[in-house]
């Protein structure tokens, strides 16, 4: 592998810390296993509410909140140039070496990862999800994408099914595409400590009740399964639009003593609730990696799944039944699964998860790739603009046309700030006894 | 590289094997022991005659190889005398049978220093592949233009006589308009076109649609009695209503209107629904048909006789109304009926607009040959360009009703 690198990452994402969710938690532990290793890393996402400037956070990771409120889903407004100044200052003060965007759906990543591209960083992308190809949403972002990937150093995507979807969607070489999956902190989601009774059988449910998590599959499905097996009770975690048509689904078949509904459940109680049941199931419509199916796994749960999307990839064939979106065919994957439960031991599919899913893995293949970035080599604007032309007819002049203007915008604010005036920070080295922002047990994994 | 015989019209569907291809990538060669070890099984050749005869198709997946030449070279002295020794096998098939071997042994040669790469995302990086490996499996699951429909131009072009022969029925309003205004037909004649059209229409549906039944008779009699006696009560105000606005802007108002109906006019039913009928017009067919009644008003009220507007609102509302249904039942009844009825309409009306004003009516035929002969053969066109991909990362669809 050569002489080790230290790495400088600057990882950008709108979506982070006080926020959850599959994204927010893969820059948690991908920074912190990066940090682990030896490599700087900092965060840069908007602003929450009130928290917003300079954070710091477990082993010393830094997080720049940046003030630029979110206008709609925890995204910040679209503004092409407005956060230019800030990205540069950061980049500089840090004296970051690559810059590292998460998800599709951030306009903060995106513009972020303009803005470095043309100060000559190098850059790369992390794909969390998938995308159709036919309605006007998945057009417009599809193009975006197009835009932000023509000239990305390397992309990593979450999943197979989502590496070809981002390969179709962006133009990209297939080569240049990583597959990294997620991971789980396993030493957080372990199983119960005695075994459940088996004469009551609790399937989990923990997921947003919204359409794309398929929860009108789930009014279809529980009644069905309550009616063939009289000892099957239901847990339903989460909130969302769909909640009512669930409760309305209890009510009408009065099940309210057999299926509980809890309401969000906050992601510190995850672990609590799942290991309060045999089975878990995940009745998403789109999925590029089920971050829930592998937490469910850890605790020892039995998973049945409909297959859609990257979740075929996830488990080995004999720790997730998977099944057709379709109420009949989900109803006889609880059966296999019922059938199949008196040989699961949930001690034994934990410790298989703690071999199969391991954080520090993940930081290590995504080293790599981090390697493979900086080889790539510089190209000046012209060559970079033929790259962006051949985007579209009318899209690669408009791309060419965005990133003419952010080129002189940056040669005039280097005019207006030189780069000599920018403070660079010190960097602070954390002893090493006291970072344990991943648990010992990953540790132990990651000697293998 | 791209493939040559694969021209224009392929050239979308056959996209997703070119990245295939692109993607195929050998990065071994074969080393002498290997050849050794495929030559060293020769009843497998003989197993795989009738494999290669079929592999012989232009369809064939193995047509790739052709690209990959110098592989195939090495190994083309190999066989040459076996293929030459046997007077079925040609060139090409030695060709097609040398991949099948390959494909065949070189898992078995490589099985013992590699494992076999397999599309799962647990247990970390596979031992001797990147995260950036690319298989064959790649883009497997895709699939290309799986809901497209075929369509025939010939069945095109009959589906568009509709659009045509309510083109026509909307001139010769305009056409009767104008004569009006001209003052061309008087109140009388007027009031007996009223009549024979409403005449013909209740002959229609009735022959049409088999409801003889003599109470809906009487209950769309009444209907019909109180709707005209509403407009002839109503024929003052529309007569006054637009007395202080030029006509040229009255016209102009009435062309955009017409145009505004003609563009969200529901070809396919009618608005207008016979007594029964399951489906509530759409929010377009209702905007349109509020339009042509509008376009009415404001002609009628350009007249100068009570009697005169009342006729021509009557007139009007019949067509508006009642002429999409009509047809509609026509064409339910027979679709030939439906064509003869069309085509004659359509002489009739160029024939009188003909009398009228030359330039209108050549823009009339031209619209009437737009129609019904280049749009139906441009769609049919533009279906090559249709380019729709599906595969494992849509959004699945529910295969049942939610009812909210």
């Amino acid at each position: 592998m050569g002489e080790w690198k230290r790495h400088r990452i600057l990882m950008v994402s709108d979506f982070f810390y006080p926020n959850f969710g599959g994204v927010e938690n893969h820059i948690y532990y991908l920074s912190q296993c990066l940090l682990k290793l030896g490599h700087k890393v900092v965060v840069m996402t908007h602003a929450y509410n009130n928290r917003s400037g300079v954070r710091y956070m477990t082993g010393g990771l830094k997080v720049y909140y940046v003030p630029w409120k979110p206008f709609l889903m925890q995204n910040t407004f679209p503004t092409f140039y407005g956060t230019l100044p800030i990205v540069r200052t950061i980049l500089i003060r840090e004296k970051i070496s690559l810059v590292h965007g998460h998800q599709a759906f951030s306009t903060l990543c995106h513009e972020a990862l303009m803005h470095a591209r043309t100060m000559g960083y190098k850059v790369i992308f992390t794909d969390h999800s998938l995308y159709g190809f036919a309605d006007a949403g998945s057009i417009h972002m599809n193009k975006v994408l197009q835009f932000t990937l023509a000239e990305v150093s390397q992309a990593i995507c979450v999943s197979h099914t989502s590496k070809e979807n981002t390969v179709l969607r962006s133009g990209l070489p297939p080569e240049k595409v990583f597959v990294i999956p997620n991971a789980v902190d396993t030493a957080m989601f372990k199983p119960a400590p005695e075994r459940l009774s088996s004469h009551e059988i609790v399937i989990v449910v923990i997921s947003r009740l919204v359409y794309r998590k398929g929860a009108d599959l789930l009014v279809e499905v529980i009644p069905e399964v309550c009616r063939l097996y009289p000892n099957v009770r239901f847990i339903v975690g989460g909130d969302g639009p769909k909640r009512v048509r669930l409760e309305e689904m209890r009510e009408k078949h009065s099940l309210q003593d057999r299926v509980e509904m809890l309401g969000a459940v906050q992601h510190s109680q995850v672990r609590s609730v799942l290991i309060t049941g045999h089975i878990f199931l995940n009745s998403s419509l789109t999925e590029a990696f089920c971050i829930a199916i592998l937490e469910a796994a850890s605790c020892g749960l039995l998973t049945v799944s409909t297959r859609v999307g990257g979740v075929p990839e996830v488990l080995p064939d004999d720790m997730i039944v998977l099944a057709k979106p379709d109420p009949g065919d989900m109803v006889q994957a609880i059966k296999k699964a019922i059938s199949i439960l008196p040989k699961i031991d949930p001690q034994e599919m934990h410790n298989r998860m703690k071999e199969l899913y391991n954080w520090h893995d993940v930081a290590k293949r995504t080293e790599i790739v981090y390697d493979r970035a900086l080889k790539c080599s510089n190209q000046n604007l012209l060559q970079r603009l033929s790259r962006y032309l051949s985007c579209g007819a009318w899209a690669g002049k408009l791309f060419c046309l965005v990133m003419i203007i952010d080129f002189l915008l940056w040669h005039l604010l280097q005019l207006w700030k030189p780069a000599e005036d920018i403070e660079e920070v010190p960097d602070f080295i954390l002893s090493h006894d006291q970072d344990k922002g991943i648990s010992r047990d990953n540790e132990n994994q990651s000697l293998r | 590289m791209g493939v040559p015989g694969r021209a224009t019209l392929a050239v979308k569907s056959y996209n997703k094997e070119r990245i295939k291809q692109n993607l195929q990538v050998f990065d071994w060669e074969l080393t002498e022991d290997d050849l050794d070890k495929i030559n060293q099984i020769p009843q497998h050749k003989m197993m795989m005659r009738e494999e290669l005869a079929s592999a012989g198709g232009s369809s064939s997946p193995y047509k790739s190889l052709e690209e990959n030449t110098q592989l195939s070279g090495n190994l083309e002295s190999e066989f040459s005398d076996f293929a030459g020794g046997d007077g079925i096998l040609n060139g090409q098939t030695v060709f097609f049978s040398l991949r099948i071997l390959m494909d065949t042994f070189l898992n078995d040669i490589l099985s013992p220093t590699r494992p076999r790469w397999r599309k799962v995302a647990y247990g970390g990086m596979q031992p001797g592949f990147d995260d950036n490996h690319t298989d064959d499996s790649f883009l497997e699951d895709m699939v290309m233009n799986a809901n497209v429909v075929k369509r025939d131009i010939l069945k095109v072009m009959l589906d568009s006589v509709s659009i045509s022969q309510y083109l026509c029925i909307v001139a010769l309003v305009g056409l009767v308009w104008t004569y009006t205004l001209r003052s061309i037909l008087n109140e009388n004649s007027l009031l007996l076109l009223d009549v024979t059209l409403l005449g013909l229409g209740f002959l229609v549906l009735l022959l049409t649609k088999e409801m003889l039944s003599f109470n809906l008779f009487f209950r769309y009699l009444l209907n019909i009695s109180f709707f005209i006696s509403g407009l002839y009560v109503l024929a003052p105000i529309y007569q006054t209503l637009t007395t202080s606005i030029s006509s040229n802007s009255i016209w102009a108002v009435t062309v955009s209107l017409l145009v505004l109906h003609l563009f969200l006019h529901d070809y396919y039913g009618s608005t207008v629904r016979a007594p029964g009928a399951l489906h509530n017009p759409t929010l377009t067919s209702c905007i349109s048909l509020n339009a042509s009644v509008v376009a009415s008003v404001f002609i009628a009220s350009c007249l100068r006789s009570r009697l005169l507007v009342f006729a021509i609102m009557l007139f009007s509302l019949q067509v508006f109304l009642f002429a999409p249904l009509v047809t509609y039942c026509i064409k339910k009844y027979s679709f030939r009926l439906h064509l003869w009825f069309s085509f004659g309409l359509m002489i009739a009306t160029l024939a009188f607009v003909y009398t009228l004003h030359l330039l209108l009516f050549v823009m009339l035929l031209g619209l009437l040959i737009f129609v019904t002969v280049v749009c139906p053969y441009w769609l049919i066109r533009m279906q090559e360009y249709k380019f729709e991909i599906n595969g494992p990362w849509d959004e699945a669809k529910l295969c049942f009703d939610i009812t909210d």
